[in-house]
């Protein structure tokens, strides 16, 4: 088992935890030394097929983890593609970079309790640990919450520059709340195979997931905790010794709610991206960056603020853009900012700002008072076209299971005119009955 | 089937009322002849945004997105009389 991974960037860490819990999905568990096994099996299969660059789209996240390591163990280049893109936008990505949509891979055993037979094992001696994996690119697609993903080409070392590998005594069991073929998902997953820790897939169901195994760590994003925290009863509060925060803005209102409900765990939020990786990591418990991130010029990441927006220039940033050429410099991460007491805090999107008539109006800053009614379970801000003002704002709103509609439109639009400027009032309410949340953040995308 | 003129009117009348109310204060008594802005109905741009949005989603039009200009309660009644798809 040694020989191939013993200079793999990643995979030399889970050399010597191969009986140790690797990864559950529902009722199913593997071992590292099943996936491991089943990595090395697949490499030899992907060696002799001919194509250079492999896209990867599968529903399951043992394939996807053992199709995404085989795959670059056998020097292919890979684009990962969420399982939530459609046929269209894959198409579309296909042209742009040019790769080759992996067929159905040979099948998988499906961990343990599987009985359906295994076909086309690769015969034992024949192809497996031919050569020392190699590191290849790899291809990340953006969320796409707001219009067709891009393609970003990152190196499996700025995707682990990151990641601390220091096992320790008592491993650590993580719940993956967010979709494992983000840039997100693959962070966790990347953490816990360097430090020998289990994930456990929350799927559909997170509260199945934290009632089935004893999770210590949660990383997910705002939408995510909310959700959680609306859903899960006191009882099955799991003891938490950590949680991460990110992906979106995370409201004051959110972090004394978790706080309040896991006073033993350490906090920590995330500022990252797939463009630009993990920045910083804020674990004072406030809200907004501190001013200090502004400072340090020798920093693997520095950031500064130009017409309100956030600008980065990090050595774990991306190569680029897929088919765009090389990105150097300062990148425009497209969150729109504002100093306050020496902290930085996030206004929204640039991408999402409305305008009202010519009064610019961030989704976000009105999301954060809504999220204070009560009954309110999610919320998107958007804008509801005018042909009078341009815009109006609107939002759609998720509310609890015993909360009455009346009530909570009563309360947001009088909490709403008190504290945000007329402007800024939702002026159209609607009540969705379908989750707002697609994945592990609001869907923006109309 | 289309509605009456009466009907419409009697929409629209409807729904300025909303919006005075939720506005807070005492709602303006209403006329034909009050004017949609200030001392009439005493909408502001945003009201009246929120009023045409309102009007779009039960009567299917918006005067503004067809360029036109509303004044008065009595205009107003007159662009849905006759553009008014529900």
């Amino acid at each position: 088992m040694k020989g191939p991974f013993a200079q793999h960037p990643v995979l030399k860490h889970a050399l010597g935890a191969e009986k140790q819990p690797f990864l559950s999905s529902g009722p199913r568990v593997w071992t590292y030394g099943q996936f491991l096994d089943q990595v090395q099996k697949t490499a030899a299969g992907l060696r002799k097929i001919k194509p250079k660059t492999l896209g990867i789209q599968q529903h399951d996240i043992f394939n996807f983890l053992v199709i995404l390591f085989a795959a670059e163990c056998a020097g292919k280049k890979t684009v990962i593609l969420s399982p939530q893109l459609g046929k269209g936008d894959i198409a579309q990505l296909a042209k742009k970079i040019g790769f080759k949509i992996l067929p159905h891979p040979n099948p998988l055993p499906k961990g343990e309790g599987d009985r359906s037979k295994k076909k086309n094992p690769s015969p034992p001696g024949r192809g497996q640990g031919e050569g020392v994996c190699r590191r290849g690119e790899i291809i990340l697609t953006t969320s796409g919450s707001t219009g067709l993903p891009k393609g970003v080409v990152r190196t499996w070392e700025s995707l682990t520059a990151a990641v601390s590998a220091a096992p320790k005594k008592g491993r650590s069991i993580w719940l993956l709340t967010y979709d494992f073929a983000s840039f997100a998902g693959l962070q966790v997953i990347l953490h816990a195979l360097m430090n020998q820790d289990q994930i456990v897939a929350a799927g559909r169901d997170p509260v199945k997931a934290i009632k089935r195994a004893k999770i210590t760590h949660i990383s997910g994003t705002p939408s995510f905790w909310r959700g959680l925290l609306a859903q899960i009863s006191s009882k099955d509060l799991p003891a938490l010794k950590h949680i991460t925060l990110g992906g979106e803005a995370i409201p004051a209102e959110l972090l004394i709610r978790i706080k309040k409900k896991f006073p033993r765990a350490a906090i920590t939020q995330i500022y990252a991206s797939t463009e630009m990786g993990a920045c910083f990591y804020v674990r004072d418990g406030k809200p907004g960056l501190p001013a200090s991130v502004l400072k340090g010029r020798a920093n693997a990441v520095q950031a500064k603020i130009a017409g309100g927006e956030l600008y980065i220039k990090s050595r774990r940033a991306m190569k680029g853009y897929a088919g765009a050429g090389r990105a150097a410099g300062w990148f425009a991460t497209g969150d729109m900012v504002r100093m306050e007491n020496n902290r930085i805090f996030f206004a929204g999107r640039k991408s999402n700002i409305i305008n009202v008539g010519g009064f610019k109006v961030y989704p976000y800053e009105v999301e954060e008072v809504l999220y204070q009614v009560p009954g309110i379970l999610q919320a998107r801000v958007s804008g509801e076209p005018s042909g009078l003002l341009g815009n109006l704002v609107r939002a759609d709103i998720e509310i609890t299971p015993e909360a009455r509609e009346e009530d909570v439109q009563r309360r947001a639009v009088a909490l709403c005119q008190e504290r945000l400027a007329r402007p800024k009032v939702p002026r159209v309410i609607a009540f969705s009955r379908k989750p707002l949340v697609h994945g592990s953040k609001i869907s923006r995308r109309s | 089937m289309k509605r009456s003129a009466a009907a419409v009117r009697e929409v629209i009348f409807a729904e300025i009322k909303t919006i005075q109310k939720k506005a807070g204060g005492k709602a303006k008594p209403l006329t034909d002849k009050s004017p949609l802005f200030g001392s009439g109905a005493g909408l502001d741009s945003l009201d009246l945004a929120e009023l045409i949005v309102r009007l779009e989603r039960k009567l299917g039009a918006d005067p503004f997105k067809a360029g036109r200009t509303v004044r008065t309660v009595k205009e107003l009644s007159a662009y849905y009389a006759k553009h008014s798809k529900k």
